[in-house]
Formats: structure tokens, sequence, C-alpha cells
């Protein structure tokens, strides 16, 4: 078996090690960064891989070994709590995963005609051209405006999620929940502890019926992963609320302060959950720039 | 059960022990699921498990029309103020709405009956006449509390309750590996010999996928209906395969069974009649043509003149049926726009393969990439080698379609109930097949190649499962 005679091949070993280290290098240092979305240096980290790769004389079954790695590794990042690693790692993987059965496709049916000698320049013009696209966009293009610009101008309204259930005429068992965050705004800058703050109503008629917890969520909500950060001192009184809805709701306002003083600056979505007895978890979406 | 059936199991599990390990890891983790799971922590499972009880105790079907009439002062009376649950026994209330339990906890009576008569059938022998249900909502949704069975008094209070759910749980098993052994068989008769050894470790993706566990962890009516509708793929299959006209019979007949189960599914009892028609035509059989019109023809005159008779129908058609063509007409006309389409398709489609249902996993991103990166690589590779399946043709056109109708059949539905994130279960089959084909994909790579992916996708697989598990009863994310 060549493929699996993987010992004598000490090159290959080197070569998935320093990848490897380089890989979560940037899963590191890029989770938490506002660049997370740009998935095109995923794409062309894993690229720059292959080419490497092929140059160096390796198949896609080496190839298929580096991605049972990644498997492991991100297994481990989620066992380890460290789900946002693990969520950037699953870009890797997807682009991986795909370019390596393209790869395949193209060993079986296309690499067979290129004559040898040929196909260490072509990998190798491979490796430059896609080096060169990468220092090209991480020289030129500045991402944070680029970023801010974006979410301030065009997505503002697509991001912001707003629902608010509604009565029907007979609507008892119908939730009627109004919720407001009132400060920070969206898109703001915040830094050190901040506050977060407004007010949430229950208008259901049930007897008994009342939000009995507001909690704060970072990167996600509740029950896609997110990561619990505190529960908001809920009952402040609120007499502007009282004034249009009525003086029974009128300790609905609630408070929380959040430290995001150990975080690295960058921007962050928090996820404001709102639990009503009867009806269940109602979010809102805060979407802020932390600069410390 | 035939004569010999048991020898056909036997055999089935004799010539792929592979197979026999898939089975028994996933009944493993199934069964940690469902004695691990408060009862009714799933979000629809008391509606379904009511309609079942509901047909044990008074051995009819309820109808759709009960309203609520005094329900508030019901509940006043017979509230526990302090465990907040609530005694049913009268019949009227059975199906009334709690109060907690609006939009999560919805009655089920609008389902066709057949999953609910099994249902009942498995219950019966229990002979319980009183249920009590207890609000486990406030203890599991709470942060920082770990899920209720560490908390609740499960198996401290060993109610009657519990005990019909449990077994209606387990029975769920059975459905599931169900779907594993026909979607082996449907492989396998498209492949012959290429799916044996290793290569049948590529089942485990399905059978290991968050969406099939967590359906198989909870009474619900969408397993089964996936069931018969693959069983009803299978005969299709079948009958291209083996050319015996009785095969697409037992395809129609199951895709009705499958539509009996569950309504999404009513689209696959076109695809099978139309697949036999096709058939037909193909191999010139005129008489045969005409004698399955006719009796298609007296059949369907024969259901109509049955429901119409029915008490229950006018009821049905009144309140569900117009309402839900209607909704959808007007939605369709009012609010349709490309953009949440796409949105609500890639959420159904994600929630289908990586979601775990109500469980707060948060594995769902990595798992979803991955069974995204697994399909587009598996259907890559299938069309990239086509030309070696040149002898079944026309059953994979029949599967494409198949995944292509249910697609579009759910997207009308979509339009009516609009944007959820449970959705994938109703394109669940559609799913499955989408998996077959990409399996398919995989048999075609080389030898040493496909070993060490094999082994290593299971390994995977059950890796992350038995990790899901072990989260889910000792650990919590709130």
């Amino acid at each position: 078996m060549d493929e699996l005679n993987i010992r004598k091949n000490l090159r290959f070993f080197i070569v998935y090690f320093i990848f490897l280290f380089i890989n979560l290098l940037i899963v590191y240092f890029y989770s938490f960064n506002i660049y997370t979305q740009k998935f095109y240096i995923d794409l062309l980290f894993v690229l720059i891989i292959l080419s490497f790769f092929k140059f160096l004389g390796f198949s896609s079954f080496h190839f298929l070994l580096y991605i049972f790695s990644l498997l492991v590794i991100g297994l481990l990042f989620i066992i380890f709590r460290r789900v946002i690693f693990s969520n950037k790692l699953s870009y890797f993987l997807l682009y991986s995963f795909v370019l390596l059965f393209l790869l395949y496709i193209y060993e079986e049916k296309i690499e067979i005609k290129i004559p040898d000698k040929r196909r260490k320049k072509v990998y190798l013009n491979l490796v430059v051209v896609f080096s060169l696209i990468v220092i090209f966009v991480f020289g030129i293009v500045n991402f944070s405006e680029t970023k801010l610009l974006v979410y301030s101008t065009f997505l503002k309204d697509k991001y912001f999620r707003e629902i608010t259930p509604t009565a029907r005429e007979d609507g008892i068992y119908e939730s009627d929940m109004l919720i407001s965050v009132d400060i920070p705004k969206n898109y703001s800058t915040v830094s050190g502890v901040f506050h977060i703050g407004g007010w949430a109503i229950d208008r259901c008629k049930l007897e008994g019926s009342k939000i009995d917890g507001v909690f704060v969520y970072l990167y996600s909500s509740p029950l896609s992963g997110g990561k619990f950060i505190k529960r908001a001192i809920y009952g402040g009184r609120r007499e502007d609320v009282a004034k249009i809805y009525g003086e029974k709701f009128v300790n609905c306002g609630y408070d929380a302060w959040v430290d995001m003083s150990s975080f690295d600056n960058g921007f962050y979505t928090f996820y404001i959950c709102f639990h009503s007895r009867y009806f269940g978890v109602e979010y809102r979406k805060l979407e802020l720039f932390v600069k410390n | 059960m035939r004569e010999g059936d048991e020898k056909f199991v036997y055999n089935i599990f004799k010539r792929n022990i592979n197979l026999l390990v898939i089975i028994i890891i996933f009944i493993i983790i199934c069964c940690g699921y469902i004695i691990t799971l408060p009862v009714f922590e799933a979000p629809d499972e008391p509606g379904h498990f009511l309609y079942a009880f509901y047909i044990s105790k008074y051995n009819r079907i309820p109808s759709y029309y009960e309203e609520p009439v005094s329900e508030i002062d019901y509940i006043k009376e017979n509230i526990d103020k302090d465990t907040n649950a609530v005694f049913y026994m009268d019949e009227k209330y059975m199906f009334y709405k709690w109060p907690w339990t609006n939009n999560r906890y919805s009655s089920q009576r609008h389902h066709p009956p057949l999953y609910y008569l099994i249902s009942s059938q498995i219950i019966k022998p229990f002979k319980v006449n009183d249920i009590y249900i207890e609000d486990n909502y406030e203890n599991f949704r709470e942060p920082g509390v770990y899920n209720s069975f560490i908390n609740n008094k499960i198996l401290e209070d060993w109610s009657p309750t519990i005990k019909l759910v449990l077994s209606l749980r387990l029975f769920q098993i059975l459905y599931g590996i169900g779907i594993i052994i026909f979607l082996f068989k449907i492989i396998k008769l498209i492949t012959g010999d290429k799916l044996k050894d290793n290569s049948i470790f590529l089942i485990s993706s399905v059978a290991f996928l968050p969406q099939f566990v967590f359906l198989c962890s909870y009474i619900n009516n969408d397993l089964p209906a996936a069931l018969f509708g693959l069983i009803s793929v299978y005969f299709s299959v079948l009958l291209f395969k083996r050319e015996k006209i009785y095969f697409g019979v037992l395809s129609i007949l199951f895709a009705i069974i499958a539509s009996l189960t569950k309504l999404n599914l009513l689209i696959m009892i076109p695809i099978a009649v139309v697949t036999f028609f096709v058939w037909l035509i193909l191999e010139k059989k005129t008489l045969q043509i005409l004698l399955l019109f006719s009796i298609l023809l007296l059949g369907a005159v024969a259901i109509f003149y049955i429901f119409f008779r029915l008490e229950l129908s006018s009821t049905y058609f009144e309140k569900y049926f117009i309402p839900v063509i209607r909704g959808t007409i007007l939605k369709f006309r009012d609010n349709f726009s490309l953009d949440r389409y796409k949105a609500s398709v890639l959420i159904a489609f994600k929630s289908s393969v990586a979601f775990f249902g109500w469980m707060n996993i948060p594995v769902h991103n990595f798992v979803y990439y991955f069974y995204l990166a697994f399909i587009i690589s598996g259907i890559l590779l299938f069309f990239s080698n086509v030309k070696k399946f040149r002898n079944n043709y026309k059953i994979l056109a029949f599967i494409s379609v198949t995944i292509v109708l249910i697609f579009i059949f759910f997207s009308v539905y979509m339009v009516y109930s609009g944007y959820t994130q449970h959705m994938g279960r109703v394109i669940f089959l559609a799913v499955i097949l989408v998996f077959l084909l990409a399996i398919l994909g995989y048999l075609n790579l080389k030898n040493s190649f496909r070993r060490l992916f094999c082994y290593g996708i299971f390994s995977y697989f059950v890796l992350i499962n038995l990790f899901c598990l072990y989260n889910y009863i000792f650990k919590s994310y709130y």
C-alpha cells in the first residue's frame, strides 16, 4: 500500500503539522474578529493548502487525513465549550471537504493527462497566485470600515429582528408580549461595563401571565448555543409604560450591566431573551461594537 | 408475520454484520434520549399522545370540531397551585388547550388517524383511564438548570402516564430501524455488490443524523410517515428492477398508508401512481393500464363518497382543509417574497440535517456544515460517475423527481405556515433520498480511500452522537 505507507513520508507530517498549526491560529484570531464572515479568507487558505499539498506530491488521500484531524479538533472545541472556534472551523471544514472530492475527481479524470514535469510548475504557480491574492486582500481592503458601513446602511433593517406577537380578537391564549430595548442603540459603540436596559410586558389576559425572566446571551440565541452572560434584574419602575398600558404594568423595567472589558475589540451580537411564563421565549438582537 | 420472515431478517444481518453494528449503536443512543427526556418536554408530544390516548380510551376518533366553552372555569377549579398541574378527568376537556401550552403544546387533531390507531393499540393493554400532565416547561427553560431528568422526580413518580409515553417512544425506534433497513435495501438494489463490508458504514450518515435521532426519541407521526413513504419508494424501485406488476400496486398502497399517517406525504400518491403508469406505458401493457385506470377512478369516487358521508368530514373540511388552501393562496398573493422563501427553504434544510430538535446542544453549526459538505461532495461524486449507473437511469430519475416534487409540495405548505425552525421534519423523506444519492456517489471511491473514509465517517458520527447524549444527560448549556 503506497498510500498507507506514510510512516516513511516524514515530509508529509511536517507539512501537515505546520498547516494545522496555521489553520488553528487563523481560527483562534479570527473567531472574535469582525472579519469572521469573510468567507473567501477561509476558502483561499484551503486552496493554498491544497495546491501546496499537490506541489509536494501528496494526493487527496493525504488531504482526507487532514480533514479528519480538523473534525476531531472541532469536536474537542465543542467538548471544551469553545463553540465559537468550532463554528469558525466549520467553514474550513465545508470548503476542505468539497474541494477534497473535487480534487479526487480531478486526480481520477484529468491529472493523468498532464505530463509529470508540468504538474509541479502548475501547482507552484497556483500557490503563488493564491498567496498574492491573500496579500492583496489583507493589504488593500480596510475591513473594519467596510463592515461598519455595510452594517449601518444596508443591513440594518434586515438584521434587526422585530417580532411583536399580536393578540387575536378572542386571544386569551395568545402571546401578547411587548418588548423594548431602550439602551444601548443598535450598532452603537460600547466599552468596559455597559448598561442594557428597557422594558417588557406580557399583556395576555390569562391569569398569572407575566414575564418571569430576562436573560442576556452572546453570539447566538439560546437554542443555537449562545453563551449565557447574565440574568437581568426585572421589575424596575416605569411610569411612562404604565401611563400607556395600564397601572398593573408599572414594574416592567429591566437592567443588566454587562462586563466586556476582558473581551477583544470587535463586533458582537447580543441576544436579549424574554421568558414569558406561558408562552416561551422571545428575543431581540442587539449588535454592538466593543471598543475598550 | 409470514413464515420465514425471521429468516429474512436473520439473513440481512448475517451477511451484513456492519448494519447490525449501526443499528445496535442507534438503539443505544435513542434509548438514552428516550429515557432521559422528560415526559412532554418535546414541543408537540402531548398533542400526539392525547390523540392516541383518546382513541384507546373511547374507541373512536376525536372530532376536530370541539371548542373550549368554559375552560378557564374548569382550570380554576382543578389547578393545583403548588405544582401548576391540572387533572383532566373529563372527556370534554381532554383536547382543550391548556393555559401554559399555547403554541408549544398544540392539539394534533388535524392529523389523519392511522398512526394514532396503531399507537392506541400499543397503550391499550396498560388499561390506564386517567392521565396526569405536569408542566415541565419552567424547569427546563431556566438558565443554569440541568435537564429535568436530574431535577424532577420522574423516576420516583412512576406514574401510569409516563409508562404509556415511554412505551410509545420505544415503539418509535422500530420505525427508525425500518427506515435504516429499507434505505439499505434500496441502495443494495441499485448498486448490488458494491454496498458491502465497510461501505455499509456510509448508512450511518442517515442513522446518526441529529434530526433522525430526535424524531426517534419522542412521540410523533413524522417518522412512521417517512418510513411508509420510503417503503413506497422501495417498491417503485423494485418495480423497475424486477418488473413485476404487483410491486406497483404495493407502491401505491404504501403511498396511501403514508398519507394516512401524515398529510404532507399526500404527494407520494400521485408520484407512485404516475410511476406505475409510466412503467406500464414503457412495458406496453395496455390491458393493465385500462384496469388500473378504472380501479383508480372507482377508488377515488368511493373515497369521496365515504368522506362526505362521514359527519366528521364537513367539520374537517371547514376547519382545516379549506382554510389551509385559502390561506395559502392569500398568503402567496400578499406576502410572498423570494428572499423569504429562500431563507425558509435553507432553514428547513438546516433543521432537517443538523437540528437536535428542542435540545440545546451547541453543535448545530459544526454538524450542519459537515453534513452539507458530505451531501455536496457525495452528489459531485455521483454526477462524475453517473455513467456507472447506466442500468439504473430510470430508478435514479424517479428518485430525483420524487425529491424535487416533495420540495415543491413542501414549498406550498411553507408559504401557508411560514417561517419555522422545525420544518425539517416535513421534508425528511426528501432528505433521506438526497442522502441516498450522496451515498451512491461515495460508493465509487477507490478501495483504500473508501475504507479510510467509511471508517472515519462512521466513528465520527458515533462520537458526536455519544458526546451529545452525554451532554444532554449530564450537562446544561443554559
